[in-house]
Parts: structure tokens; sequence; C-alpha cells
């Protein structure tokens, strides 16, 4: 009961950490970066979004095998 | 050089009164093989973002020796079929015969690196080189972080069976052997197939 607790909250702080620094993870703090993006075209804007995908893939698995090996173990 | 795995029982035996829990050591690995696969994937996705921002459809060409690198994954996903052989015939007690495909194993590594070395002389023979185009520049890259992890493996695979290891029984050393050894054949079967396709 105590763990099913414990769970809940920490997924509901992951939650609210999630939605209230969304906003300022929206990564363009660089200007300079953002004018590269914003001027590289449909193609390199393209580009830049399947390769922020290809890195988050294997991090989120990582991420997933970690934590699902940590729940079965518990 | 050949006495100190038959005694392979008595080495467990100490082994499992160190104490470092045997466990660790497959973590660890894990561990490793994960900040690995990050790097390939962000090689892989500097190469997207790169071929992306290309402004030339000629800036990114590049003719690869498709046969030969083709032969090279079929020698490396062999040695690591090998390799699994080799561990099975130690869990079974037949050292002989794991000591033969141990070897086996290592020595097919060693011709994979001959094989892409050949490939490399292939294209530097077509007058492409590192700088020659952006295309060049990751292929020469991929495959010459994959031949540096490689070679560390080839390393550690004569290790294994050149001297007894510090802490390790001989099962845990070659279980963590192997799945590095299946990690980079899994990541260069990966990298052989992204550049098919972009290359086509």
């Amino acid at each position: 009961m105590r763990s099913g607790i414990g769970i809940a909250a920490a997924l509901a702080i992951g939650f609210l950490f999630c939605t209230i620094l969304a906003a300022h993870a929206g990564a363009q703090g660089c200007a300079m970066c953002y004018q590269n993006a914003a001027a590289s075209g449909a193609k390199g804007q393209a580009a830049l979004r399947h390769g922020i995908l290809i890195l988050l893939i294997p991090a989120l698995a990582i991420f997933g095998c970690i934590f699902g090996r940590m729940f079965s173990k518990r | 050089m050949s006495s100190y795995i038959e005694p392979i029982a008595l080495r467990e035996a100490e082994s499992a009164n160190d104490a470092i829990p045997q466990r660790v050591y497959p973590t660890g690995m894990w561990v490793a093989l994960g900040g690995i696969l990050m790097f390939f994937a962000a090689l892989v996705s500097a190469w997207v973002v790169r071929k992306g921002l290309s402004t030339s459809e000629l800036e990114g060409r590049l003719e690869l020796p498709r046969r030969l690198l083709a032969v090279n994954v079929c020698v490396l996903a062999a040695s690591s079929g090998v390799l699994e052989v080799a561990r099975r015939r130690l869990g079974a007690g037949d050292v002989k015969r794991f000591r033969r495909s141990w070897y086996t194993a290592t020595a097919l590594g060693i011709v994979f690196l001959a094989g892409q070395f050949l490939a490399w002389r292939e294209i530097a023979a077509a007058g492409v080189y590192v700088t020659s185009n952006p295309d060049a520049s990751f292929f020469y890259l991929f495959t010459g972080a994959h031949a540096i992890h490689l070679a560390g493996g080839i390393v550690a695979l004569l290790l294994i069976t050149w001297r007894p290891m510090r802490h390790l029984t001989m099962a845990t050393a070659t279980q963590v052997a192997a799945m590095y050894w299946h990690f980079l054949a899994a990541i260069w079967m990966g990298i052989f197939v992204l550049l098919m396709i972009a290359s086509r």
C-alpha cells in the first residue's frame, strides 16, 4: 500500500515538473540556434526534427529498461 | 598459457568467496553499452541533420563497396554466433572446444577488421577521403569508431583466454565479453543498413 502511494506521488511530481517546465524546455533560448534553425528551410527543419528523434529513441529505451528492471526487481 | 582454464571449478570457487558479487560486472557492462549506444546514436543524429542541411544534391554522394561491406557483416555475425557456441561449450565443461571456438570468434573479429581496412582502401583508391564530402566523413567516422571499439573487444577476448581475471569468474568474464561482442555486431548491422539506405 505504502509503495503504491510512493509510486503515485513520484508520478504526480514527475507530471508536475513536466507541465511546469515544458514552456522553458522549448530549447530555443539560444537566439543564434533559433535563427539558424529558422533559416535552414523546411528540409533542414525536418532534418533537425529527425535528428532529435534519433537521439530521443535510445535515451528513452535506456531509461525504460532501467525503470522496468527497477520495477520488476523491487 | 593453456594451463589456467582447466581448473575452472577451482577459480569459480575462489571467486565465489570474493568481496565483489559477480552480478555487478554484467550491470556495469549494461551501463557501458548504454553509453556506447548513445555515442553512435549521436553520430547518426549528426549525420541525418548534416544530410538534411545539404545544399547540393551532389554533396553527399558516396559509392560504397557494398559487396565487401556485406561480407564483413556476415563475418561479424558469424563471429558473434561462434562466440555464443564457445560460451555454451564452457557451460558444458568442454574447455578444449571452448578454447577452439573462442579463438575462432576472435580470428573472425580480426578478419572483420581487415575487411574494414580493405573497404577504406577501396574507397580511398576511388579518390574519396575523409574530407571529400560529408557522407565520406561520416562513413570513415562510423567505421573508424566501430573498429576502435571492436579492437578493444578483441584485446578483451584474447585476455580472457591468456590470463585469469582478478575478480571475475570465467563464466562472468565470458558473459560480459559476449555481451559487448554481440552489441558491437548489432551496432555494425544497424550502421550497415543505414549506409545502404542512404547510398541508394
